[in-house]
């Protein structure tokens, strides 16, 4: 009896499962095309559905089209054209790009995408207005083949669609010239060059139709949600990512096998956990919200237990290794007097900055520098992993959540004063990466990043659920509440001495990072980024130098968490270090500056100047006076700053250094040149030689005095 | 015989290929020896075999007198066995001074993670010292603090030794030195290795394609083709060997 209802039970979760498993298989299969015939990782995918999905919704709801002409729009003509549009215009040009560079490309856009999209047709999402599905009554009408699980109609839709889907890609396959290129290119790139197809129109090609089917799962799995928002999709890609990698990634009947897993497997979970749950009461909030976790679980297990899947990463590009890209105008040759005068005018201008916000600023605006300022010490962080070490780390932000959780947790539970909470959620979080990144760092590039997304999200849907990080129910109404500090007689919650505390960090931290970087680590992990081999061949383990990254990174982020929940007496999770803003601030720090100290200082005032300052219009305001100067177009969107940001990160490949850096250095050079071409110094000659790609100086010349 | 570098019976195979076949080999200290083979003949994946990079299917490789089966990369770079590059492997954005710096560092071992926090990770004037000894060795010194970027292939290649040499190895790997140099170049740089070896007292052992470095150059030679290894013994013997002229100085000959 009790087996009967067992597998009564899990044969309504294989039902229950199959609808999303095939919008996973979907999305899987799109990608996995991608990946095979142009090499990128294209974590855009997410923001393509997105647009396809809102586009759809929109054009039913705003512009009251019937389904069939929405549906042809956002699905079979926007999203190739965006397909295309991007695989034409960067991708094709980042074929020789690291593999690294293309994942910063893809996050880029994918934070680009969406706000360009929403503003060109002027969509807002609108908070509990779910999305319509492609069939009318879709959520309310059910059909029951086999008496144990109704199929609303959408779920029925979403299958026949995907089925749909499959057989239409293997009929390409099978039947049509440009399937055979395809599948020849999936198979062996270089033998299809020679073959005498042109690899690049098979990959623009295939881009347009995974695009496509991005595109099409998202307007599929649109009713699943809410509310339409970007964040979402974003997680269907790593759910994809998970599939494609159960499928190692290679075949496309793996993709789609791996997909359908993934949505039994997570369905048969919801079934039985319950159970399981009543055993051990501990688990309970692992049950209640470890189902959207599962795949993020899944690709995680997947990437450390399975670690042969990194040697897929050089799997790479037909057109790979030709040209690469023109190194970075070195910074470090330059007039000692240019030098001087640049910290002198720094210096300066940080004075009166200073003055400014001490003496005039309100409220408001003291709240918003001193944010900028406790930002900062969260993108130091950034500029550690990143910068230094050359790794994308997606799990920022819940290292820094850590920092902030453990400040609450200590103070609220047992009164220890916030400042040394502070520092102790510093050490928490640099344990907690220090240990993540023992299992993750064999992976490397790519995989690193989608390891650490893997654990952000597992963070955010699981371990702050739990009551000893985020506070449980009680949280929920009275919030994570956080007091200022008190030191003897100083009291921070005067907001100046509060800016004057965070400043002072920000200073520790700084300095700091600086002496890392000129030290023993900092050129450990500057010599690994340049070369792996060649580092293990002086006796460097990798391994070693990448962990006390992690581990730093993940005490300054926690450090830069706890002061950013002090300042706002709050940790407010959702709104500060969710992973869809933890993605933000990689985009940010990337396209400022990664490598210094000045770029994370400038990313923190980016995130919370850039807005109240340009985009309101304020600084116009200020220049002209008055105003009502200040033309109509002010107020601009804040959703701006995520377009120029994102696109700015798009940069990545040409200027890992930044896009900020590179101008920045640029101007200087040519600075250096114009004042002080009169009276060269050592390397001058050499270095417009360099930059010009000439060598430097004959090598003879070199051996001949060696043997003199 | 008990040399520096011992490596006794190697094999390995790639897909049912056989890549290596029971290679015996050995290098005494401060000799200078070459490994020749035509293209094909094994051995880039007997090197690696060496350094670690690959695991042999059979066979051990002994450096003074240790077995290395197991050990890391690195690990081995320690223990003295240093290393070139045959495609230039050298650290992007930094310094020529760097480059050697930084092995200096992990030779010495003072860097301690506390020291960085405090400020004393910088380079100490005894570290700089020895790099700037080590680079006029090099004829390296008037580049010193050169972006690495703007340097030739030539002085790459040298940049290449000198790091390689700043961790005080007792053997150095040379793969392929003469790859992408002209004639010319890669005589100026056999003269300048020659007088480092002289002066540093370390052994040699150099994987080559330029029959006329290496007849110029080691005293000793092996040559591998086919996996298997056909001739060794002094360098003017083997390279006088009918079978070696068989199968690898045929084009050779005819080229002289």
């Amino acid at each position: 009896m009790i087996l009967a209802s067992v597998g009564e039970d899990f044969f309504r979760a294989i039902l229950q499962g199959t609808p999303s498993g095939t919008v996973f298989a979907l999305v899987a299969l799109g990608f996995v095309l991608t990946y095979k015939t142009s090499g990128v990782f294209n974590l855009a995918f997410g923001a393509q559905a997105y647009i396809s999905a809102a586009l759809y919704f929109h054009a039913v709801n705003q512009w009251g089209w019937s389904t069939v002409p929405a549906l042809l729009l956002s699905v079979f003509a926007v999203a190739p054209a965006i397909g295309l549009v991007l695989e034409r215009t960067m991708f094709r040009r980042l074929r020789t790009a690291s593999a690294v560079a293309k994942l910063v490309v893809a996050i880029g856009l994918n934070v680009a995408l969406p706000a360009i999209f929403e503003l060109a047709v002027r969509y807002e999402p609108v908070a509990g207005r779910t999305p319509t599905g492609i069939v009318p009554n879709g959520a309310s009408v059910f059909y029951d083949p086999f008496g144990i699980y109704p199929f609303s109609r959408d779920e029925l839709a979403q299958m026949a669609v995907a089925l749909c889907g499959a057989l239409l890609l293997a009929a390409l396959f099978r039947f049509t010239s440009i399937g055979l290129s395809m599948r020849a290119v999936v198979e062996s790139p270089r033998m299809t060059e020679m073959a005498g197809i042109r690899a690049d129109w098979v990959s623009a090609f295939a881009w347009a139709l995974s695009s496509a089917f991005a595109g099409m799962a998202g307007v599929l799995i649109a009713p699943r949600f809410n509310t339409l928002i970007a964040p979402d999709f974003f997680y269907l890609v790593v759910v994809a990512i998970a599939a494609a990698a159960i499928g190692r990634l290679v075949s496309l009947p793996r993709a789609l096998a791996g997909g359908l897993l993934l949505g039994w497997g997570t369905a048969v979970f919801n079934t039985f956990a319950p159970d399981w749950a009543e055993s051990f009461t501990f688990l309970e909030p692992l049950t209640d919200n470890i189902t959207p976790a599962i795949p993020f679980i899944v690709l995680f297990g997947i990437l450390v237990l399975w670690p042969a899947i990194r040697r897929l990463r050089e799997a790479n590009d037909p057109m790979a290794g030709v040209d690469p890209p023109p190194p970075a105008p070195p910074d470090y040759k330059r007039h000692p007097y240019l030098t001087m005068g640049i910290r002198a005018f720094t210096l300066s201008f940080l004075i009166i900055l200073g003055w400014v916000v001490f003496t005039q600023a309100d409220v408001r605006w003291l709240f918003l520098v001193t944010q900028a300022v406790v930002l900062s010490i969260v993108y130091l962080s950034i500029t550690v992993i990143t910068g230094f070490a050359g790794q994308i780390s997606l799990c920022q932000g819940a290292f820094a959540a850590i920092g902030g959780f453990t400040v609450f947790q200590m103070a609220d539970r047992w009164d220890v004063p916030v400042l040394l909470a502070a520092v102790a959620g510093a050490f928490v979080a640099a344990a907690v990466g220090g240990l993540l990144s023992i299992p993750v760092l064999r992976l490397g590039g790519v995989w690193l990043a989608l390891a650490t997304l893997a654990f952000a999200y597992f963070f955010d849907a699981v371990v702050v659920k739990f009551p000893w990080v985020g506070g449980g129910e009680t949280s929920l109404f009275q919030g994570t509440r956080i007091p200022r500090p008190h030191l003897g007689p100083l009291d921070f919650n005067d907001d100046k001495a509060f800016l004057v505390l965070a400043l002072i960090v920000l200073v520790v931290v700084s300095s700091l990072v600086i002496q890392l970087r000129e030290g023993t680590i900092g050129r450990t992990l500057r010599v690994l980024r340049g070369s792996e081999v060649a580092a293990e061949s002086i006796g460097i383990s990798p391994a070693k130098a990448r962990v006390a990254a992690f581990a730093v990174s993940a005490f300054i982020a926690g450090l830069g968490g706890a002061m950013l929940s002090m300042h706002q007496e709050n940790v407010n999770y959702p709104n500060n270090f969710a992973p869809a803003t933890a993605l933000f601030w990689l985009v940010l720090v990337v396209s400022l500056s990664a490598r210094t100290v000045e770029g994370a200082i400038q990313a923190g005032a980016a995130f919370s100047l850039f807005p109240p300052i340009i985009l309101n219009g304020t600084i116009l305001a200020w220049i002209l006076r008055a105003e009502e100067r200040v033309p109509g177009i002010f107020p601009v969107s804040p959703k701006w700053r995520f377009v120029l940001f994102g696109l700015a990160a798009v940069q990545y490949a040409r200027h890992p250094e930044g896009m900020l850096e590179f101008s920045k250095r640029r101007s200087i050079s040519r600075l250096d040149a114009r004042l002080f071409e009169k009276y060269p110094h050592a390397g001058h000659a050499k270095l417009r030689r360099a930059r010009r790609g000439e060598p430097a100086a004959r090598p003879e010349a070199v051996a001949e005095e060696s043997e003199s | 015989m008990s040399g520096l570098l011992e490596a006794t019976g190697i094999s390995k195979s790639f897909a049912g290929i056989q890549a290596l076949q029971d290679v015996t080999l050995s290098v005494d200290a401060q000799q200078r020896t070459g490994l020749i083979g035509p293209n094909g003949a094994g051995k880039t994946t007997f090197f690696n075999c060496l350094l670690g990079v690959l695991a042999p299917d059979e066979g051990e490789v002994r450096f003074k007198g240790q077995d290395m089966g197991g050990v890391p990369v690195s690990h081995r770079a320690r223990a003295g066995i240093g290393r070139t590059f045959q495609r230039i492997e050298l650290f992007d954005e930094t310094s020529v001074f760097e480059h050697l710096f930084i092995a200096e560092r992990v030779r010495n071992g003072s860097g301690a993670f506390w020291k960085d926090l405090v400020g004393l990770g910088r380079p100490k004037p005894a570290e700089i010292n020895r790099c700037r000894e080590m680079l006029d060795l090099l004829g390296l010194l008037p580049v010193a603090d050169e972006p690495i970027e703007a340097l030739s292939l030539g002085q790459g290649r040298l940049v290449e030794v000198g790091r390689a040499l700043m961790t005080n190895p007792e053997l150095l790997l040379l793969d392929e030195p003469s790859s992408g140099l002209d004639r010319k170049e890669t005589a100026a740089l056999a003269a300048t290795l020659r007088a480092v070896q002289a002066e540093r007292g370390f052994a040699i052992l150099l994987v080559e394609h330029d029959i006329e470095l290496v007849a110029d150059f080691t005293e000793h030679t092996y040559v591998l083709d086919f996996g298997t290894l056909i001739a060794s013994g002094p360098t003017s013997e083997v390279l006088d060997d009918p079978e070696v002229r068989a199968s690898y100085l045929g084009t050779f000959e005819a080229e002289a």
